[in-house]
């Protein structure tokens, strides 16, 4: 009897252990399901006028998703030490599973002139979405005489 | 009693884990306050009656004879429209030009008939949000978002705050960050303050396919303009 007993509750724990762990392995697959990439095609810097100017293009974003996401997307234009620009912060809730790409975005800042010297100026594309997150950015270094 | 000793370890353990896993998956998102209701406007491209004069850029205009001379936004504004080739929609907060009782009315029977749309065909739309501004958009059809964004008041850094500027700049192409610490750093970003910048123009293109769809040219978007100048 006392050997009976012991064996249903070892097949009760074992059962119980491996549902618990079924569960986990979803919640991990689930959690983990979901992977972005970020870039920008190209950043360029030109005085125009009483005004400097940062020009970038090519802002693309991509998120692969298998349940459904909240994706946080901007872009940015630094220069650091300077200052820095962002875009207004652009969410979309997309369901389901899938392939999403935000493609062909561009940004046009205007900054007070610049002094005379060696600047580093940037443009990100960042995208976040169920805590993963990527940025992808073009680089240029320009000398302001 | 070893085996359920291991066991009843092993059972703790997972458990512990599904703790961790849920807490993962189901921790708040960030919060954003995005429920400003919209005036839809189907008109062209026209700047709103505030002017925003608190930029310090002179107007970029060479041509003296013109009577009037274009503020340094609706040149910009200009010079962004002209890449525009189809019908604009503009959206501006309605708590920024008051609502009258005809358009009250308007949108509440449009509310009704949102609901109505929506309970047939839930997915037929997707919610964008831009800037807090939220924007029902047509699955199927390609839209390009216009925004704009202007400082009030640029300076340039202190020499302290030009160190922390670099620092940030620098975590910000940081490829490990999560997606928390990123919006932590465009908020401290933000709150750092632009800087030397004066605002920028941005444009984004959003076309959430239908099964089976090819993408739209570039040129049949949809232009929603979200500048308010």
């Amino acid at each position: 009897m006392g050997a009976y007993r012991n064996k249903t509750r070892y097949y009760l724990f074992l059962g119980l252990f491996m549902f618990v762990s079924l569960i986990f392995i979803t919640l991990w697959v689930w959690s983990h399901g979901t992977y972005v990439t970020a870039s920008t095609e190209g950043v360029n810097f030109y005085p125009a006028g009483p005004l400097d100017v940062v020009d970038s293009w090519g802002h693309n974003w991509t998120v692969m998703h298998n349940h459904t996401v909240t994706v946080y997307y901007w872009f940015t234009h630094t220069i650091p030490g300077v200052g820095s620009q962002c875009s207004d912060l652009m969410t979309v809730t997309l369901e389901g599973v899938g392939v999403y790409e935000g493609v062909n975005g561009g940004m046009t800042s205007f900054w007070d002139p610049l002094s005379p010297g060696n600047y580093t100026i940037e443009a990100l594309t960042s995208v976040n979405a169920d805590d993963v997150s990527d940025s992808g950015e073009a680089v240029i270094s320009v000398t302001k005489n | 009693m070893r085996r359920y000793v291991i066991l009843t370890a092993a059972f703790l353990i997972v458990v512990g884990l599904n703790i961790v896993g849920y807490y993962y998956v189901s921790k708040p998102k960030p919060v954003q306050n995005f429920q400003a209701h919209l005036d839809i406007e189907r008109e062209d491209i026209g700047l709103l009656n505030e002017p925003i004069d608190d930029l310090r850029a002179e107007p970029v205009q060479e041509d003296q004879t013109k009577d009037q001379t274009p503020s340094f936004e609706s040149q910009v504004r200009a010079e962004e429209s002209d890449r525009m080739t189809s019908g604009s929609i503009s959206f501006h907060p309605v708590e920024d030009k008051g609502i009258s009782e005809e358009s009250a009315q308007e949108q509440a029977a449009n509310a009704t008939f949102d609901e109505g749309e929506s309970a047939e065909s839930p997915k037929q739309f997707v919610t964008v949000t831009v800037g807090g501004r939220e924007l029902r958009l047509e699955r199927g059809k390609k839209y390009l978002i216009i925004g704009a964004k202007w400082n009030p008041n640029p300076r340039p850094y202190t020499p302290e705050e030009a160190k922390r500027h670099i620092e940030l700049c620098r975590k910000l192409r940081d490829p490990n960050l999560s997606g928390e610490e990123l919006l932590k750093l465009r908020e401290e970003l933000e709150a750092l303050g632009p800087g030397l910048a004066l605002g920028a123009v941005w444009s984004t293109y959003l076309w959430f396919p239908l099964p089976g769809q090819e993408e739209p040219p570039d040129s049949e978007a949809i232009v929603i303009d979200l500048r308010d100048f």
